[in-house]
């Protein structure tokens, strides 16, 4: 299991199942090719194929899929 | 959807709306939590409990919900009627067929054939179909041994559905020489006699002398200092036998030659009933060999009273073959070899092979000298 902390105290965890995300506050677009959701005041990216959204709750989220790379920026501004 | 959410049960549903993305978020955030979700035109379809359903369709009236799981699989099961009693049925004739007899095993008899033990069993109560449990093995055994004097010892064992027939046969008493009848002892065969054993009578030949077939070997006639009197000859004599066999086949033959083509058919046999699974028993082939296998159907380990019968033929065609001579001289060989077994009652002392031909047609004559007892 590999703990990306880029998100912090919120975090990403790599799975066997898929990417699980805690402390997400929603949605914002959703497609096989590209998964947008917010982090608090943060926008994450994931870019990659045949994604899909597994397992979904109020706090907990859980993507499956190949995941080629996460862009996350904040109020419009690129961060990595 | 794994094992627990089938046994747990759970829902798909599928949503229309013009905002999919807000529909998803605003479902997580009044406490759904969602699965396996998917997103096609403005329609999203996710799973959840099966225990949120109701909460759903509270929240959201016009969402379309099927509920899956084992519970509703048992559900929807035993509205099929028909079905469970066709089920409960069919368990109840496999429990019963394995109460009952189905197959017959016969060992160890030699003398006594297989139908004549199974004909009698069968008058006396054990056939097919009988309950094994109720298998009386001791009175069976009775009855057998008084039915069929050449056994000594029967016994029946059922095992499931097939029943173990266990017999040893009488070993026949000797029989019983009068010594004081009065016999001669005769030739068997002809021959140079080689050995003169006398236990009773008066030797009538000596080692070297031939003797034809019938002659008098030892008398039953003996003179002793009392005078003459007669008794039952017994004497072990062997002697020299020649024989001279001949045994003949043509070069060119007819022999079967199997083409590739087979036809199959099967039939049932459900008891002593045999259903036949097709129309003609006959086969287009011009010529055929037939062969039948048996297979017995079982389930569970348990054998079922039915078996599948399986009639194969396989077509061949007659081709005129040219034997070598060689080969026909080897066939030829064993074929006397085995005739000189069967003829004589001692051992082969020489033996010698004479090949001929004659108009395509190969004789062998087989010459041999064998040490054998005549009287």
């Amino acid at each position: 299991m590999e703990k990306y902390g880029f998100v912090s105290p919120y975090c990403l965890t790599l799975t066997s199942s898929g990417l699980h995300i805690d402390g997400h506050c929603g949605i914002v677009e959703y497609g096989s090719e590209l998964i947008s959701l917010k982090v608090k005041s943060k926008l994450v990216t994931l870019h990659g194929i045949k994604l899909k959204l597994a397992a979904m709750d109020e706090k907990e989220m859980l993507i499956s899929g190949v995941i080629h790379y996460i862009e996350l920026s904040e109020e419009g501004r690129h961060i990595s | 959807m794994n094992f627990e959410s089938y046994i747990r049960g759970y829902a798909k549903a599928k949503l229309s709306t013009a905002h999919p993305n807000l529909a998803i978020n605003i479902l997580t955030q009044k406490g759904i939590p969602l699965r396996n979700v998917s997103i096609t035109d403005n329609t999203v379809s996710f799973n959840i409990r099966k225990s949120t359903a109701k909460y759903l369709l509270a929240v959201c009236p016009e969402a379309e919900i099927r509920i899956y799981g084992l519970t509703t699989d048992i559900r929807h099961f035993l509205h099929h009627k028909l079905l469970i009693l066709c089920i409960l049925l069919l368990f109840c004739l496999w429990f019963v067929s394995g109460q009952l007899v189905w197959e017959f095993e016969v060992s160890g008899n030699e003398s006594v054939t297989e139908f004549e033990i199974l004909r009698i069993l069968n008058e006396n109560g054990l056939k097919y179909g009988s309950i094994g449990i109720l298998v009386n093995s001791e009175k069976l055994s009775n009855i057998m041994l008084c039915e069929i004097p050449e056994l000594s010892w029967f016994a029946v064992n059922i095992s499931g559905s097939r029943a173990y027939i266990s017999v040893r046969e009488r070993v026949a008493k000797p029989d019983i020489i009068d010594p004081y009848a009065y016999k001669n002892v005769y030739a068997e065969k002809s021959g140079k006699v080689l050995s003169v054993l006398v236990y009773d009578g008066t030797r009538i030949v000596g080692v070297g002398d031939m003797v034809e077939k019938g002659d008098l070997l030892v008398s039953g006639i003996t003179e002793s200092y009392t005078g003459v009197r007669q008794e039952h000859a017994l004497a072990r004599i062997y002697a020299e036998t020649a024989y001279e066999l001949a045994a003949s086949m043509p070069i060119s033959c007819k022999a079967k030659k199997y083409t590739d083509e087979a036809c199959r058919k099967y039939s049932i046999a459900l008891g002593s009933l045999r259903l036949n699974l097709y129309y003609h028993s006959s086969c287009d082939f011009k010529s055929y060999d037939t062969s039948l296998t048996e297979k017995q159907l079982a389930v569970f380990g348990r054998e079922l009273p039915v078996k599948l019968i399986t009639t194969t033929y396989s077509e061949y065609t007659s081709e005129n073959t040219e034997l070598t001579i060689a080969e026909c001289e080897s066939t030829l060989k064993a074929e006397l070899s085995d005739m000189l077994r069967r003829e004589i009652n001692g051992d082969v002392l020489s033996a010698a092979f004479e090949t001929n031909e004659e108009n395509g047609i190969i004789t062998v004559t087989l010459t041999a000298k064998c040490r054998e007892r005549i009287a």
